[in-house]
């Protein structure tokens, strides 16, 4: 708990990034480029704290990886998020296993999401991919990059494609389903992750929540205005906090702007670790966050108030994932 | 005490407003204390211009109605400051800042 708030992170990533991700008959090039500019992302957005620790941010040790959420910060649950990613990489760039790994380590604190990609992998073995990772593995959202390589994308409105993931999501027991926005990795076209195709699919699916990753960065706008239309769209925050550091005042402003058309209570903390893995950074950043009277007076955002940041720090995530807090509360002996 | 058929004909004034653009309004709440909670739906729910729609025309006529001491539309999520601000280039009912 943070100053008694319950701080739940929405995207922790237990991702690969080592030489043996690279498939046979590959150069690695498309391994390598990642691994490159995941490390000059972080050393340009971590120079502000401290030094960043390449070494740990691939194939995490799961134990240090649980410490560093849990008792090195204030952290109470986390998702691990897998990172369905799979045409350069042998076991997908953030391997479910890995992932559910992660998760096992202290299940009481940490749910899995897991990840399939029906046009990678066809249609039928999706759908029964789905299936054993919620029953198997425990999977209780799934998370979806809709572009693999040329000619392997999809839209999440595609009533061939994509419908039958989200009534297999919601005959699972599903709340919440989760999407790669914007932020395109390695070499992929940025208007592939544009969030635009979610608004069908959150008309047509209305009992489903639709999360959205990185606020669709750099199709910021159109992203907080697709959620501001849909009740069932909720922004989850992670690369806002290691973009903070850097750019502050535009950061600022896009939270802002997801205040003022959104609102807190769907708007979510996310962490991005193990990336840079010292998350009470982002936890104490998030609760000390004060939005400035130039912000408040030029662009009508609100002042940040703690049922705000009640909401960003864990409440919203919650609810969209349908997990009932005060209950997780007494379970984890924090009431 | 709110006379509420005064409350009715002051959100008559408003609602054309808002139908116009393909929205309405609704009263959901009347505390004991005076404060009227409004609810815009249709168009209105994701407009940018929610917050003005609200405390220029909507806020200003309610507040126009003996015993209302306030009017509160959860949707609207702008701070004080810059409803305060809006109200004073609008002209309307002053919005008070804290």
């Amino acid at each position: 708990m943070k100053d008694g708030m319950f701080v739940f992170d929405a995207a922790v990533h237990c991702q690969d990034f080592s030489d043996g991700q690279i498939k046979d008959g590959s150069d690695g090039r498309r391994v390598r480029i990642l691994r490159e500019q995941l490390t000059g992302f972080i050393n340009l957005t971590g120079r502000r704290g401290p030094p960043p620790e390449p070494e740990t941010f691939s194939d995490p040790d799961l134990d240090w990886g649980v410490d560093m959420l849990f008792g090195k910060a204030d952290t109470d649950m986390a998702c691990a998020c897998s990172v369905p990613l799979f045409s350069h990489w042998r076991a997908g760039l953030g391997p479910v296993e890995l992932s559910h790994a992660l998760a096992q380590k202290d299940p009481a604190r940490i749910v899995l999401t897991g990840g399939v990609d029906p046009v990678y992998h066809g249609l039928g073995p999706a759908l029964k991919e789905m299936e054993r990772q919620v029953h198997e593995l425990g999977a209780v959202s799934f998370k979806f990059y809709q572009y693999q390589s040329r000619g392997c994308a999809w839209r999440a409105d595609d009533r061939d494609i994509a419908y039958p993931l989200w009534e297999k999501a919601m005959k699972l027991g599903i709340k919440m389903v989760q999407f790669h926005k914007g932020f395109p990795l390695e070499l992929g076209p940025v208007e592939a992750f544009k969030p635009n195709d979610l608004q069908y699919a959150a008309a047509d699916f209305p009992e489903l929540n639709f999360g959205i990753h990185h606020l669709g960065d750099p199709y910021v706008d159109e992203t907080i205005s697709i959620a501001s239309r849909f009740e069932n769209v909720y922004l989850i925050l992670p690369l806002w906090f290691n973009q903070y550091y850097l750019q502050p005042y535009k950061m600022l402003q896009r939270l802002g702007e997801a205040l003022l058309y959104v609102g807190s209570d769907r708007i979510c903390y996310g962490s991005e670790a193990f990336i840079w893995p010292h998350v009470q950074t982002y936890i104490d950043t998030l609760a000390n966050l004060v939005m400035p009277d130039e912000l408040q007076d030029k662009y009508g955002y609100p002042e940040i108030t703690r049922e705000m940041k009640e909401n960003i720090l864990g409440k919203a995530f919650a609810r969209g994932m349908g997990i009932d807090l005060e209950a997780k509360k007494r379970e984890l002996g924090l009431v | 005490m709110i006379d509420l058929h005064a409350l009715e004909a002051a959100l008559d004034r408003a609602r054309p407003l808002v139908l116009g653009h393909g929205g309405d309004i609704e009263i959901t709440d009347i505390t004991r204390e005076g404060v009227v909670h409004v609810a815009l739906s249709g168009a209105c729910r994701a407009c940018p211009n929610l917050a003005m729609t609200f405390v220029g025309p909507v806020r200003s006529y309610l507040m126009a109605v003996p015993g209302v001491s306030e009017v509160r539309c959860e949707q609207v999520k702008a701070g004080p400051r810059a409803l305060s601000r809006l109200a004073n280039l609008l002209h309307a009912h002053p919005y008070p800042v804290a």
